[in-house]
């Protein structure tokens, strides 16, 4: 339940987050992009608005000035301060200025012959005229708010004193003016335009227009005429229509940052932020982004200026300052565009996200639904207990699954019921097994014990249980010793060998050579002399010997040992029964054949002696002693062939041989014989090194092989001997084609006084000498016989033997 | 460079002989007075060379090679004088010395009022140049109660800045000059007794 809702969840997560993330970002950016253009657009445009008001302005103030140097230029004017400057000229300094203080304390009094010469002369009604009259000279249009904004207009002569004026609300004398000094300009004269400032005769803001009257030939100025406007009155009409937005307007400013004009700051208030006043007031027209919008507002603000180039011109000549107009507008409507937009944003992002929410929704649902009905049918399968298809039609990868899914149980179902069939097989094998194996264990006649690691017996099979007196009840939890009621030193080494089977295991997971030799088949006769001795174990009056074998389990498991007895008590009572028969029948053959060989030689001893007695003839007396010494000789030459004396005795003397030539010898003197001469002989002699070896000995040994062999032809047959070199050792094998020698006789054949030979024909020993010659020179005899077919007699020589013989002679 | 240093030369030496004029004129009073129509000859060299020199190797100059152009609002503008102002400044500055004579640009087609003729002597004179442009109209006026002599001499347009910028200007009456012709004259002015 909680990851369906987990993957619905994030689906839904997943979709608003990928719809999100672009949607902030791109309001962010937008935001940021939008804004900056906007200050860019807006800049552009309020340095144009401010460019273009600047050049209107330029216009209004050009005009003024040239409808105002007509005036300057009338010839009224002209001629009435011509005249002056000549009454002046022609009066001297000290008269002048009695004149001037005197005419000073009279205008300022108010006096009316002064006000009236001043106020009502020809050339101040000529002024009052220009003022009141909506025509210039020429016919051109006077703009009503340049007349409405006249405060003042006066003329004055070359000392500064007020000439005529149609107001009386003017200075007497001007001369200490910045305004009239600059116009006049020492005689030279040149227009000045003075920046605004109070005037407080007049009660108003006001900037002053000075223009010089030059006399008739515009040699020289005589004169200034003075027009004073009202700041305000003068400019709004020009600057105030222009206005854009709620707070957008254009204002006009001078570089000392007066305020000369503007819709919402009083004309000569400075601007609140002075910081402001050099990025502004600029020559150059531009726009700038200030902290502040000069207006008292603290805020990013964009702000167009321009100066009055013309103007300007005139206004750093006369006084040094530069006339600007400011464009600015507030900068929360400058930015309502971007709020506005961003707001639109935001409510476009809102439903954009509602929007992505729903359809996150029903996509989400188009996915899990199936997932969920997949994973219903997964679980079924774990059960085992889906029986239908998966109906899944989506026709996408997930119907893809879901028939996958479908194969995939058909495939699961059939796997498992042909696992469960291999299972009960195999149950069965095993089983089986198993019973065979408790019925081979229980029919072995040998006593088999398995050990656990403990050395706890564990079982054992019905021979052990018998042989150790076991009943199946008491078998449980038995230690071996106990069982096998042994102690002291024997189970002690049971101990030892214990541990030693289970040491090694821990140690090399090697199985002991001892134990493994025989764990296929403990049971396999021993072979006497050959192997070591099986240690043997005295249980009761029963004699065992054991050998331990390992249980080898699957890897992981503990193996456990076991141990296979096998009893030897009537074994070990037959073998020594048999030892001691075959001790005794060697020893009566020896005595038969000592009694047969000394009796024939005895018996004539006692016969002649017998004869001796009774003779008295002294010659054959001598004779007959003679024969009994001759029957001694030969019962000392058996006793002595017995023993070997014989041979060792005699001068045999060691000489390089050739085995070849020895045979040959030996068969031409058998070929002689009466037996050999029916015997057909047959010799193949290989090429064969010679051998330093006592000559006698070695024939000694061939006649007694090659007699017998001939003597068992018994006439006809084949005798064939074949010599040869094989592997350094020199090679004689002497086939016969006699009678054989049945296989009972075989092992005995080298035994002395052993034969198959008639009473008198042989003293059997023969081949015994044969063996001690041949073993006595590091050789080997070695005889086959199949009876009824002929006998072989293999003797083989080594050739080293030789070497040796001479290194050491 | 050859000629430009010899008109060096000649202005030198014109500064140099009026000079020495006025010096003698103020120190004594020479029994053969200089005539005003000379000295304004002389003046009149002076400044139209000032002015050729500065039109042809300055602004002409400088526009060709696109470093600065000139134009009436020079000083907001960081541009350079027109040579007419360039001719009225430097008409100002000698008035301001106050050495009694003074000049100034004046035409029949001006862009500013104030530059037109003040007196019927300088329209005729105006006229008359027009004419003949090679002849220096001369005559005395009374200003109050004082003489002067005053010689206009008629201004070619020699350079294409002078025209250019005067058929352009909105406020030029006269928009049809080509090089060459009197687009007005230079009056002098030189007062005559004490």
């Amino acid at each position: 339940m909680r990851s369906r809702v987990g993957l619905r969840g994030k689906l839904i997560s997943a979709m608003l987050l990928v719809g999100a993330v672009p949607l902030v970002v791109g309001m962010g950016m937008a935001l940021v992009q939008g804004t900056q253009e906007l200050h860019q657009m807006a800049g552009i445009n309020f340095e144009s608005l401010a460019a273009e008001a600047a050049r209107t302005m330029d216009l209004v103030f050009s005009d003024e000035l040239t409808r105002t140097s007509r005036i300057a230029r009338a010839p009224l004017v002209v001629e009435t301060l011509e005249a002056q400057y000549s009454r002046l000229r022609k009066r001297d300094e000290a008269a002048l200025s009695a004149v001037e203080n005197e005419a000073r304390l009279q205008w300022d009094a108010g006096e009316a012959t002064l006000l009236e010469t001043v106020i009502n002369s020809p050339v101040a009604d000529f002024l009052k005229q220009q003022v009141a009259r909506p025509e210039g000279e020429t016919g051109e249009i006077i703009p009503a708010s340049a007349r409405a904004a006249t405060r003042a207009l006066f003329v004055t002569d070359v000392r500064g004193n007020v000439v005529a004026s149609t107001t009386q609300h003017v200075p007497y004398t001007v001369r200490d003016t910045e305004w009239w000094r600059s116009a006049y300009d020492n005689g030279v004269g040149q227009p000045h335009i003075g920046n605004v400032t109070f005037d407080s005769q007049l009660g108003v803001y006001a900037f002053h227009l000075s223009l010089p009257i030059m006399d008739r030939i515009r040699y020289r100025a005589t004169g200034v005429l003075h027009r004073v406007f009202d700041a305000r009155e003068y400019l709004a009409p020009s600057l105030f229509p222009i206005r854009f937005g709620k707070t957008g307007h254009v204002m006009l400013l001078d570089s000392q940052g007066t305020v000369m004009a503007c819709p919402i700051l009083p004309t000569g208030s400075r601007l609140a932020d002075t910081s402001l006043i050099g990025l502004v007031t600029t020559l150059q027209p531009g726009w700038v982004k200030a902290d502040s919008d000069g207006h008292g507002g603290q805020g990013l603000s964009v702000i167009g200026f321009s100066a009055l180039p013309g103007t300007s011109h005139l206004t750093r000549a006369s006084t040094g300052a530069t006339w600007h107009t400011f464009v600015w507008q507030a900068a929360e409507e400058l930015s309502a565009p971007t709020h506005h937009f961003l707001w639109w944003l935001a409510g476009f992002s809102l439903v954009a996200m509602g929007l992505l929410g729903i359809l996150g929704y029903v996509a989400s649902g188009r996915i899990v639904t199936p997932i969920r009905y997949l994973q219903k049918a997964a679980s079924l399968i774990g059960r085992g207990e889906l029986t239908e298809p998966i109906a899944v039609k989506t026709g996408d990868e997930l119907e893809q699954l879901a028939d996958e899914m479908t194969r995939m149980n058909a495939q699961l179902e059939r796997a498992f019921s042909g696992l469960t069939n291999t299972v009960e097989q195999k149950t069965q094998e095993v089983h089986t097994l198993q019973v065979v194996n408790q019925q081979i264990l229980q029919s072995v006649p040998n006593p088999i014990i398995l050990l656990d690691r403990d050395g706890q017996v564990e079982y054992l099979n019905r021979a052990a249980q018998r042989a150790f007196g076991v009943t199946p009840e008491s078998e449980e939890s038995r230690l071996l010793k106990d069982l096998l009621h042994v102690e002291g030193p024997v189970a002690q080494r049971l101990q030892a060998e214990l541990d030693e089977s289970q040491r090694r295991e821990d140690a090399t997971n090697y199985p002991m050579p001892m134990i493994q030799e025989e764990f296929q088949d403990p049971l396999v006769p021993t072979l006497p002399g050959d192997l070591p001795r099986r240690p043997e174990l005295r249980v009761g009056d029963r004699l065992y010997e054991y050998q331990w074998f390992r249980i080898g389990t699957a890897s992981g498991e503990p193996t456990r040992l076991g141990l296979v007895f096998r009893d030897i008590t009537d074994e070990r009572r037959l073998q020594e029964k048999v030892i001691q028969a075959e001790k005794f029948s060697g020893l009566s053959l020896l005595a038969s054949g000592l009694k047969h060989e000394l009796n024939n030689p005895l018996f004539g001893v006692m016969g002649l002696g017998e004869v001796i007695a009774e003779e008295s003839n002294p010659q054959l007396i001598k004779e007959l002693a003679k024969d009994v010494v001759a029957q001694a000789k030969r019962m000392a030459d058996v006793i002595q062939e017995l023993t070997g004396q014989a041979l060792r005795e005699s001068d045999d003397q060691q000489a390089m041989l050739d085995c070849n030539e020895l045979v040959e010898e030996v068969l031409i003197g058998l070929r002689a014989t009466k037996a050999g001469a029916g015997v057909q002989i047959r010799t193949e002699l290989g090429r064969l090194p010679k051998i330093r070896i006592r000559t006698n000995e070695l024939r000694q040994v061939f006649v007694n092989v090659l007699t017998n062999a001939v003597q068992a032809i018994r006439g006809n047959g084949v005798l064939e001997v074949r010599t040869e070199t094989i592997n350094g050792q020199i090679s004689v094998k002497i086939h016969d084609s006699g009678c054989g020698i049945p296989s009972v006789y075989l092992p005995k054949v080298f035994d002395a006084f052993f034969t198959t030979k008639a009473q008198g024909e042989g003293r059997g020993l023969g081949l015994t000498i044969a063996r001690r010659i041949v073993e006595s020179l590091g050789g080997q005899i070695e005889i086959e016989s199949q009876e009824g077919h002929g006998s072989t007699v293999s003797i083989t020589l080594p050739v080293m033997q030789a070497s040796e013989c001479r290194r050491v002679s | 460079m050859r000629r430009t240093m010899t008109q060096h030369l000649m202005i030198f030496a014109a500064g140099v002989v009026l000079a020495g004029t006025f010096m003698a004129a103020k120190s004594a009073v020479p029994p053969q007075g200089i005539l005003p129509a000379t000295v304004a000859d002389y003046v009149h060299a002076v400044i139209e060379a000032d002015r050729a020199i500065y039109t042809k190797h300055v602004v002409d100059r400088m526009q060709e090679k696109g470093v600065v152009a000139a134009s009436e609002n020079w000083e907001s503008q960081n541009t350079l004088p027109l040579p007419a102002q360039f001719l009225i400044d430097s008409a100002r500055m000698v008035a301001k010395k106050d050495r009694g004579i003074r000049y100034r640009l004046v035409s029949l087609w001006p862009i500013y009022e104030r530059n037109g003729p003040a007196t019927d002597f300088e329209r005729g004179g105006l006229e008359a140049i027009l004419k003949q442009p090679d002849k220096t109209y001369t005559g005395y006026v009374q200003s109050g109660d004082r003489r002067y002599f005053q010689a206009i001499y008629a201004d070619i347009a020699v350079a294409q800045a002078c025209i250019g910028c005067h058929n352009a200007h909105p406020n030029s009456p006269r928009r049809d000059f080509k090089l060459n012709d009197v687009m007005g004259g230079i009056v002098i002015t030189v007062p005559i007794g004490p």
